[in-house]
């Protein structure tokens, strides 16, 4: 599954950039996270509650930094496991000035989930993926503006 | 005295409908399956399974798992000591092995593939520690679409494999090159046989218990092979075959999915021997449908040279199988069974077949009810409906042009089969007859006129059953010393009711009512071999091994009675209850009391052993070809696509008839099986190579509410492959029903000049055909 789409900030883009890079501060837009656990300044593992439909239970994400261009671009890379399933996802974030002030930033998500989650859940998959995408957006907006 | 006057017993009950006897037993919920047993001391084993349809396992870790309360042990492959892989065929130029190992070690190549076992005091302790035992796993690229996966630039399955090909064929027989360049017209035909589950009601279930005083290892196995089962498990376990005894009990349906050794049987079997204790698996409706094998599973083509009165002077098929992700025997025979009926029941000279079975990242593919023939019957019964409108003929004609002659029989096919006997002409004949055909015809035209798409579908099916030869059947008989009659059968029933039919044979044999006589089976000691029931072999075979055993134990008791009687070279008559010489009732002896003589060895002839115990291996020289006619008549609503059955008549052959009321009941699960694959039932992965279909909302199956009444008739045209004269009818239903369906939306469709290519035929799709057309 691929999403994508863009948002502007009031925030600059070093700003953004510095948020999207730091483990204690981009695990704040996923919602339902607990036990952050920062291994390294790339490396980083967290809870997630998800659920689809009557699917529903706790990932063990491993997330990573797998690529950054300060202050113009970031890919993060997680993997959870869980529930009898497997979410994959790589998130590119691209950082340009907004032509009003503050930064546009475009992001793009790739989503592979596998298991009972993607077996049992499908029909109900885009949506709940939307509304999960949309959330972490909304959430990244209200703290960088 | 001189000879007694040889006495011919009349045959009462084979040919009637009689009640079947085992059928109380399972309508008060009596029926004893897997999942009814409990022993003591038992564990409960569940699966770790990939959720990924294809990647490296790099580790497992089971350690928090093992802490949990209840967990008593989990095993991975690792710890499988001393076993060898799964089954798989012989490296050879036109086959690629596929090593597997029982419990994926290094690669899952399918999701839902197991890699560890989990073994709890309860099965609720062991299904809740699966999440605890952490697998680490690298994703690799999935294999899904068969033509993507032909194609060189595509990712493999298997590293080891040169490509996705897992097996390659081509035959070719006559002149296939002259009989095109004679042709008026070359037919194309592309089709899609879906993949879909065989769905039995009792999913797989395996209970292991090992006696290590006795070394003795016994498994109860839902299963459609007692014998095979038990000499593959041994084998993969490295156990002589001696030291494990398997007994199927009830068995709740099996249409082909149960007649091959899955991973969790071994897996199950050797926890039991690790552990030292019983040990249960059953799977869930999930696991049934995630990683018990599928079936159909083909992309088809056909070309087909014809001439413009319709006569098909060559023949040329091309499949690409689906093969799921190994190679295990059975998923290259099936195939092959497609391309070896592919001219179905038609006289064609020449023809050609090429066959490529494909690795996918998707559960092998293996034998649904038909396995290989309903597909080549769905091929070549599809490409003669569209033969004939392209030529404007009638389905009728078109097939009366071709069939093979009632004096041609035996018929040898371009494939190599010889068609046992045959009246394609006669059957097609009754069938129009009983389904009023020219009638239906006319209520089409009445209804076209008003606007409806009404269509009438007919198939001419043939099928090969009775799997033979060298590959027998057995069966025993045993008169106990009270006059009681056990017939041990080596077919085991899983819903046909062997029983009946079965003890109808020996009752007429023995004289003896159907109250006497006990119907055994599915116990590895109680025959020293018995062959999987599969390919409609039951009645051709077991059924012959009971005959004939029952054959032996009248001639013995007739020599006893004779003996008894001051009778010298006799033959004597059997019938109620009594053993008499012919037209002298008077001086004959009871059933029972020549059973008391039999025991006792001064009672008995010189020379002559006593008890009454008669075992028959029946192997049969060649293989059964049962064929009919089936005709339907639908209905496909214009604005919505949904397409309703009207009608359904059903005429087959299948020889003989020992229980007809057992037979017919055949052809109706058959039929609505056959519905199944035409109107709703399809396995949906997606691109990921994740199961969609994973549930029974989501993978849904035939109900009372979307069928309709099914006529049956018959046409007897016996057989010389067995002593009864059957040909089995199993899979018959399921054969004819998938292309008379479709044959029939298409007909219904024809206001849009339309050709049917794919299955399952929801509304959306129909639709899509109506739309499209214009």
């Amino acid at each position: 599954m691929h999403y994508e789409g863009s948002f502007e900030v009031s925030a600059s883009k070093e700003k953004v950039f510095s948020f999207l890079t730091d483990p204690k501060k981009v695990t704040t837009i996923f919602p339902d996270v607990e036990n952050v656990k920062v291994i390294d300044e790339n490396n980083f593992t967290l809870k997630a509650k998800v659920g689809i439909s009557f699917i529903r239970g706790t990932l063990d994400v491993k997330l990573s930094l797998a690529e950054k261009k300060e202050p113009t671009y970031a890919k993060l890379k997680a993997r959870g496991t869980g529930i009898s399933s497997s979410v994959d996802l790589e998130s590119t974030f691209n950082l340009e000035d907004a032509k009003g002030g503050g930064t546009l930033v475009k992001w793009a998500s790739d989503a592979r989930v596998s298991g009972l989650m993607a077996s049992v859940g499908s029909r109900l998959m885009d949506t709940a993926s939307e509304k999960y995408v949309k959330q972490i957006v909304g959430t990244m907006q209200k703290k960088l503006s | 005295m001189s000879a007694v006057q040889v006495a011919v017993t009349r045959k009462q009950l084979v040919g009637t409908s009689q009640k079947r006897m085992e059928d109380p037993k399972f309508v008060s919920g009596s029926g004893r399956y897997i999942d009814d047993i409990k022993l003591p001391g038992m564990l409960y084993a569940a699966f770790v399974r990939s959720p990924h349809a294809h990647a490296r396992v790099l580790k497992i870790d089971a350690s928090k798992a093992l802490k949990q309360p209840g967990v008593k042990a989990v095993l991975t492959n690792d710890e499988l000591k001393g076993i060898k892989n799964m089954p798989t065929v012989e490296d050879e130029p036109e086959t690629v092995a596929t090593p597997r190992p029982v419990l994926a070690s290094k690669e899952v190549n399918y999701a839902g593939e197991a890699v560890a076992l989990l073994l709890a005091e309860s099965k609720y302790a062991a299904e809740d520690a699966l999440e605890l035992v952490e697998v680490e796993y690298e994703p690799l690229d999935p294999v899904h679409d068969l033509e993507a996966a032909m194609k060189a630039e595509s990712a493999k399955v298997h590293d080891y494999a040169p490509s996705n090909l897992s097996y390659h064929f081509v035959y070719e027989n006559g002149d296939v090159e002259g009989a095109f360049r004679q042709a008026d017209e070359v037919v194309k035909v592309d089709l899609v046989n879906q993949r879909i589950h065989p769905l039995p009601l009792e999913p797989r279930g395996v209970i292991a218990s090992y006696d290590s005083g006795n070394d003795l290892l016994t498994i109860w196995l839902s299963t459609q092979d007692p014998h095979g089962m038990r000499n593959s498990i041994a084998d993969v376990l490295n156990v002589p075959a001696a030291k494990v005894r398997l007994i199927a009990p009830d068995v709740g349906g099996g249409f082909g999915c149960k007649g091959s050794m899955y991973p969790e049987d071994v897996a199950v079997s050797y926890a039991s021997m690790h552990v030292g204790r019983p040990v249960k698996w059953v799977e869930s409706r999930r696991e049934n449908l995630l990683t018990t094998i599928h079936g159909r599973g083909q992309k088809q083509h056909a070309e087909l040279a014809v001439r413009r009165d319709g006569r098909i002077l060559g023949l040329k098929i091309k499949i690409v199988s689906d093969a799921g992700a190994y190679t295990t025997g059975l998923n290259v025979e099936i195939p092959k069974l497609t391309y070896k009926m592919g001219t179905g029941v038609y006289d064609i000279g020449a023809y050609m077949a090429e066959i490529f079975s494909i690795f996918t990242n998707e559960v092998p593919q293996e034998a649904y009810r038909g396995a290989g023939r309903p597909e080549a019957a769905y091929l070549i019964e599809r490409s003669m409906n569209i033969v004939a409108r392209k030529l404007r003929l009638d389905p009728v004609k078109i097939r009366q042009v071709n069939f093979i002659a009632k004096d041609k029989f035996p018929f040898r096919t371009p494939s190599g089969y010889t068609y046992d006997s045959g009246d394609y002409h006669g059957n097609l004949q009754k069938a129009l007859e009983v389904s009023s055909y020219e009638r239906l015809k006319a209520e089409q035209r009445e209804a076209r006129e008003l606007g409806r798409l009404v269509g009438i579908g007919l198939v001419t099916w043939v099928e090969v059953c009775g799997f033979a030869p060298g590959f027998g059947q057995t069966a025993a008989i045993t008169v106990t010393k009270t006059g009681d009659v056990i017939i041990t059968a080596g077919g085991h029933p899983h819903g046909q009711g062997h029983a009946t039919p079965l003890a109808q044979i020996v009752a007429d044999e023995l004289g003896v009512d159907l109250s006497k006589i006990t119907v055994v089976h599915g116990d590895t000691s109680m025959l020293p071999w018995s062959s999987v029931t599969a390919g409609s072999r039951s009645a051709p075979l077991t059924g012959s091994a009971v005959l004939l055993s029952a054959r032996k134990v009248r001639d013995k008791m007739s020599k006893i009675a004779a003996h008894k009687l001051g009778l010298k070279d006799a033959k004597l008559a059997f019938e109620g209850g009594k053993i008499f010489p012919n037209g002298d009732g008077g001086k004959g002896l009871t059933f029972e009391k020549v059973a008391d003589l039999a025991y006792d060895g001064e009672k008995i002839p010189p020379g002559m052993e006593p008890t009454l115990f008669e075992y028959t291996a029946f192997s049969p020289a060649n293989y059964t070809f049962p064929f009919g006619t089936h005709i339907a008549m639908v209905e496909v609503e214009k604005e919505t696509g949904v397409v309703k059955i009207l009608k359904y008549f059903a005429t087959d052959d299948c020889g003989k008839l020992i229980n007809p009321m057992v037979v017919e009941g055949q052809v109706h699960g058959g039929v609505v099986q056959g519905i199944g694959q035409a109107m709703i039932e399809e396995i949906v992965y997606d691109d990921n190579g994740q199961l969609l279909t994973s549930t029974l909302a989501d993978y849904v199956i035939p109900s009372a509410e979307s069928l309709v009444e099914i006529v049956w008739n018959r046409t007897e045209t016996p057989t010389y492959a067995n002593p009864l004269g059957v040909k089995g009818i199993g899979e018959a239903g399921t054969i004819a029903a998938t292309p008379v369906i479709v044959n029939a939306v298409e007909d219904a469709l024809s206001p849009y000049d339309v050709t049917v290519e794919r299955m399952p035929l929801r509304s959306d799709y129909v639709r899509s055909l109506i739309k499209g057309s214009g």
